[in-house]
């Protein structure tokens, strides 16, 4: 598992980092001294979140990995795992970076923000790994090309129901103690995440390689 | 003599395709070469020992073991080189070291580094940068490296140069060496198999059609040549095939040495591994 997560990783690394580095760093700098900073802070985080997380799939299906990967010594399960042990990982570097940029902004401005709009960052950083949960068995369950538009619809989903819900979200912020609504958004991420993967297995499981071979065999045939 | 692999009535029914029930073995210590036009059923029989694809009957036993219910201890022991590059092309080869070091029990990061340096294959540069014998090379390498008692090798000649050609039946031969060790080829080039299989497989639309040793095969089979009106003498059950030209024909023997008793006189050359696949397919 540790060797396919580690192909994943080397994905990232070999993608042109650099250019999308520069645009994010562009975007932060002309953002810096406007009131909205953290919005778009959140808003950059989740989004390199799901590039990011899309990419290993893209490229498996580049490189032919998909239609060979179990002539190696690996199963569907360690499969699925590394891939959401890899989407954990990314989570965990946006959210680092979403974090260090809120914590530059205050140092910058010298203004930190309230609780409640602290709070509710965090809501919104945690909807990274439930878009991922709705996005890795999507991926798996359709080819890329499909699952690159369900990506979007899941994007866009995600977005204007964070807005919908925005008001309610505030008010359960304010009347409920913080430790509490950490708790809850944890639980319930965890939830939607280890329920994702047992369903992204499920899928792969079910899938079957013959179909591949029968349409290369009925594309000769024509 | 043990078998590193055994297919008992192995079969497999697509939409459009049907691999006849195969039963067959491969000797430890030998190289089996499979022959047969495009979509005879070459691949899907590699595929099914490397259980990628689902068996529909029989089944199949690799270094002795069931090849659906023991897949992982297998894997860790077998290779299988496609006929495409599988890695990402912006991968390095020592990015592929750090990927199938994780994979494999026995890796061997000394061995591979070797084979790197033996094959001349930079170690830092993109792998979309490698020609396709270098790409190849890559591929052997990965599967010479952890310690693999069986190499499956899907059309590993395939775009390569003379020159690469030679090195990589070198390495097979080298490889097989070892009593333990054995090699399931595919090709298209019918005379690197001349050259280094021990056993020939034709597959024609999905049937396995012989499988023979190949020295054998070589000695017995025969290319007889007539005119045309001699080939109507000629009882229809002596040969497998014949193919008319505009000044006579050609015949596929079976066994050249009786033919020859019961034909005396007749032009016989021999039969190279092209004749005998072009011939059965005329058929």
């Amino acid at each position: 598992m540790i060797g396919l997560l580690y192909k994943d990783i080397l994905y990232i690394k070999n993608i042109k980092i650099t250019k999308i580095n520069i645009g994010v760093g562009i975007i932060i700098f002309m953002n810096l001294i406007k009131n909205n900073f953290f919005t778009i802070v959140i808003l950059l985080a989740v989004f390199a979140a799901t590039c990011f997380s899309m990419i290993p799939f893209q490229c498996d299906n580049y490189s032919k990995w998909n239609e060979y990967q179990y002539a190696f010594p690996i199963n569907k399960e360690m499969t699925v795992c590394s891939r959401y042990l890899f989407g954990a990982i990314i989570f965990g570097i946006c959210t680092s970076f979403a974090v260090l940029g809120m914590i530059l902004n205050g140092v910058i401005t010298k203004q930190i923000p309230e609780r409640e709009y602290l709070l509710l960052y965090t809501a919104i950083i945690c909807f990274i790994p439930v878009m991922q949960s709705i996005l890795f068995p999507l991926l798996y369950c359709f080819d890329i090309e499909k699952g690159k538009l369900y990506a979007v619809g899941v994007f866009v989903m995600v977005w204007l129901s964070i807005l919908e819900s925005r008001g309610v979200l505030s008010n359960a912020l304010t009347e409920n103690s913080t430790i509490a609504i950490l708790v809850i958004i944890t639980i319930f991420v965890i939830l939607c995440y280890v329920f994702s993967m047992c369903l992204s297995i499920h899928i792969e499981k079910k899938k079957c390689f013959d179909d591949i071979d029968n349409e290369i065999i009925r594309r000769e045939k024509q | 003599m043990k078998n590193s692999i055994v297919w008992n009535n192995a079969e497999k029914k697509f939409d459009l395709f049907h691999l006849q029930p195969v039963t067959m073995n491969l000797e430890q210590g030998s190289i089996m070469g499979l022959i047969g036009e495009n979509g005879s059923g070459k691949t899907t029989l590699m595929k099914l020992v490397l259980n990628l694809i689902s068996l529909s009957g029989g089944n199949i036993e690799v270094l002795g073991m069931d090849s659906v219910s023991q897949e992982y201890e297998i894997k860790q022991k077998i290779a299988f080189v496609p006929d495409e590059n599988i890695f990402y092309e912006m991968f390095t080869a020592k990015e592929v070291n750090k990927i199938t070091s994780k994979l494999y029990v026995n890796w061997s990061e000394k061995a591979f580094f070797e084979y790197l340096q033996k094959f001349e294959i930079p170690f830092d540069k993109n792998i979309k940068s490698f020609s396709m014998g270098m790409k190849k090379k890559l591929a052997i390498a990965c599967a010479l490296s952890h310690k693999a008692e069986l190499l499956l090798l899907d059309e590993p000649m395939n775009g390569l140069d003379p020159v690469a050609r030679q090195q990589m039946r070198d390495i097979l031969q080298e490889f097989v060496e070892i009593e333990s060790h054995s090699v399931l080829l595919s090709s298209h080039i019918t005379e690197d198999l001349e050259k280094i299989a021990d056993y020939i497989t034709l597959i024609e639309k999905g049937n396995v059609i012989l499988s023979e040793n190949k020295d054998e095969l070589l000695e017995n089979y025969g290319v007889a040549n007539f005119s045309k009106e001699d080939l109507k003498e000629i009882d229809v059950k002596d040969y497998v095939s014949v193919k008319q030209y505009a000044f006579g024909c050609k015949v596929l023997v079976k066994n050249k040495k009786m033919f020859l008793r019961k034909y005396d006189g007749a032009v016989m050359d021999n039969a190279s591994l092209e004749d005998i696949m072009v011939f059965y397919h005329e058929r």
